[in-house]
């Protein structure tokens, strides 16, 4: 395992990872590094299949790699067990993505505070957290709505609140906002920046907006599973 | 509360609706199958304990019989009611008779009891549905309805007795007359082969017409707890000298009474079908919800959610649909007993077929008994097969990658 310093909350050494295919075998990413400290927003750019999404799929824990170790605060999460692995995403990292995936049959207080449960930390001051992060997306009033009630900007601006509840040292964000229009894109990535500024997390965005990269602290482009641009490693 | 828990009850019982579709069809099929399963079951249990109530009040609770003719039977009486769980004991014979009135002759059944102990025994006065106890006495006889009504006799009327032993002394050129009985009582038990042909006489015309002399064929007792019956003949049958030996009621009718327990059995797995079919609507309807919550799976599993905890979801699903329906069908199961006869009068009423039901079935109200342990065999099974019903499902949600699950369409 390799030692990061203290302000490293995310390393990548020499990932890489492929998949079968039945004329073959796809390599989608090739001996990746990265490390991401502590606050820093970093996004991920790349044409689509060029393996953005299966990248943040390893980083977060969500898929593992042929070669390579991912790190998350010092320690390599492959040497854990899965069961431990879910446990640790579930109190250290938040995720974002291009859909809300919000559960349709709680409300969105009730999908803010799922974070804390499965994190098995849902006491009053998470819930009062809850109400505190949906105050703060705008949506402090529609706490006890549906997400059938909501429009897609404000699901996903419920997404972004349960993605920080937990306080994650790492936020990851697949395209989150993919699938709204532009201002109401711009008013949730904008919402997601200054959350994660305030809340001291890490940003790794993967993201197909030049936009919206250039208002991260740095910019990485994906390319035949290489990490281009020399941003990859600090 | 466990976020799987906590899920499990927000999928059945979403915000904002009392229940998901899916999860009221299943507890409705549940809840359907315990109830026709335990109304089944009690309805069986009333007509069963009817018979076995009837039987032990026409048998007595324990019989003690003797391979050959009793003679000291005065002083085996006397001793088996020193013993604290024997109440009474009364002597009895029985035998075959030939009756006519008329030119119709029949041939029933005839028991001889004494009119001093028998009552305490057996339950006569109660049988009777014409005439008194007092009016039995040596040149009398109490009929059972269908003896009655297959005679055509009634209160009053003569009938013309003969027995086997007068063949015998025919044998010997002996000319001797029957023996003739006023019809002083008729009776019905409720236990059906006694009451369509037999006829009641006193111990001494039986032992005249069997000339037993003062012997008799045994002796029956009634006991301070009926439910020890069984235990108590084993006992005696142990204790008594040859040739006494003791049988219980349920001794006597055993291959009556298996035929009955083989019917409920029967009854209770032809029925229970019907909940296992609602445990495929259960299964079908959480495998459904699988996968149309593919990538709400995968997202709880991003979230930090365990495969163990995305599995006991969808298995406690199948264990609340189970406790909900199970209680519903409890609950609907009690309801409909409780009215039940109002149920079939209204039936009858509606369907204008109400004699039909009588003579068809022989009975115009429903009888029932509630014994809790199959309410409880009942709710186990069925939250056992719920509870199973879930686990494929249960399977399949935990065997989901996230990742994949979240890339799924």
């Amino acid at each position: 395992m390799s030692e990061t310093d203290g302000r490293t909350v995310l390393a990548a050494e020499a990932l890489g990872k492929g998949y079968p295919l039945p004329s073959g075998w796809l390599q989608v990413l090739e001996n990746l590094s990265l490390r991401i400290g502590a606050g820093e927003a970093v996004s991920i750019r790349g044409e689509s299949g060029s393996g953005k999404s299966t990248l943040l799929h390893l980083l977060a824990g969500l898929e593992e790699p042929d070669r390579g170790e991912v790190l998350w605060e010092g320690e390599a999460i492959g040497r854990w067990s899965a069961a431990r692995r879910a446990r640790e995403r579930g109190r250290r990292v938040g995720m974002v993505f291009q859909a809300p995936h919000l559960l349709p049959e709680l409300t969105a207080w009730e999908n803010v505070l799922l974070a804390a449960r499965i994190a098995g930390r849902a006491d009053r001051s998470a819930r009062d957290r809850a109400a505190e992060l949906l105050e703060r997306v705008g949506l402090g009033d529609r706490g006890r709505q549906r997400p059938a009630q909501m429009s897609g900007g404000e699901r996903q601006r419920v997404a972004v609140a349960r993605a920080l509840l937990n306080r994650p040292a790492l936020l990851f964000a697949d395209e989150p906002t993919g699938n709204l229009d532009e201002s109401t894109a711009d008013a949730v990535f904008a919402l997601l920046r200054q959350l994660v500024l305030e809340e001291g997390a890490a940003l790794v965005l993967v993201t197909h907006s030049e936009r919206f990269a250039g208002r991260c602290d740095r910019s990485c482009h994906l390319e035949r599973g290489l990490l281009a641009g020399g941003n990859g490693v600090e | 509360m466990k976020w799987y828990f906590y899920w499990a009850l927000r999928q059945l019982f979403p915000a904002g609706r009392p229940f998901s579709f899916f999860a009221l069809v299943s507890i409705l099929g549940v809840a359907l199958g315990v109830m026709v399963l335990l109304i089944v079951q009690s309805v069986m249990n009333g007509f069963v304990h009817d018979i076995r109530d009837s039987l032990a009040r026409t048998n007595g609770d324990v019989r003690v019989f003797s391979s050959a003719l009793l003679d000291d039977w005065r002083e085996v009486a006397a001793d088996l009611r020193e013993r604290e769980e024997v109440e009474a004991v009364t002597p009895f014979a029985q035998g075959i008779v030939m009756v006519q009135e008329g030119p119709r002759p029949l041939f029933p059944q005839v028991w001889g009891m004494d009119p001093a102990t028998g009552p305490e025994v057996l339950p006569v006065d109660s049988f009777l549905v014409a005439g008194t106890l007092g009016d039995l006495d040596d040149r009398s006889v109490f009929v059972s309805t269908g003896v009655a009504n297959r005679l055509g006799v009634g209160l009053g009327s003569d009938l013309d007795v003969y027995t086997p032993l007068m063949l015998e002394r025919m044998k010997e050129e002996e000319v001797l007359l029957p023996l003739n009985l006023r019809v002083a009582g008729i009776f019905e038990t409720g236990w059906n082969e006694v009451d369509r042909n037999t006829i009641l006489v006193t111990l001494r015309t039986m032992q005249e017409l069997y000339g037993l002399g003062d012997r008799v064929h045994g002796l029956t007792l009634r006991l301070a707890d009926p439910g020890a019956a069984p235990a108590v003949a084993r006992t005696l049958d142990a204790e008594l000298p040859e040739p006494l030996f003791a049988r219980s009621w349920m001794d006597l009718n055993e291959d009556f009474l298996f035929v009955l327990r083989l019917e409920k059995a029967v009854l209770f797995f032809i029925m229970i079908f019907i909940i296992l079919v609602a445990s495929f609507s259960i299964a079908i309807s959480l495998m459904t919800t699988v996968v149309r919550k593919t990538r709400e799976i995968g997202l709880l599993g991003a979230m930090g959610g365990s495969r163990f905890g995305v599995g006991a979801c969808f298995c406690l699903q199948g264990l609340l649909i189970g406790a909900v329906g199970t209680v519903l069908g409890v609950a609907g199961a009690l309801g409909a007993l409780h009215f039940r006869n109002e149920i079939l009068r209204a039936f009858a009423s509606f369907t204008g077929r109400g004699d039909a039901l009588v003579e068809a079935y022989g009975f115009a109200y429903l009888p029932v008994h509630y014994i809790p342990l199959d309410f409880v065999l009942v709710a186990g099974f069925s939250l056992l097969v719920s509870t199973l019903a879930g686990l494929l499902p249960a399977w399949r949600a935990a065997r989901l990658q996230p990742a994949e699950a979240l890339r799924s369409e």
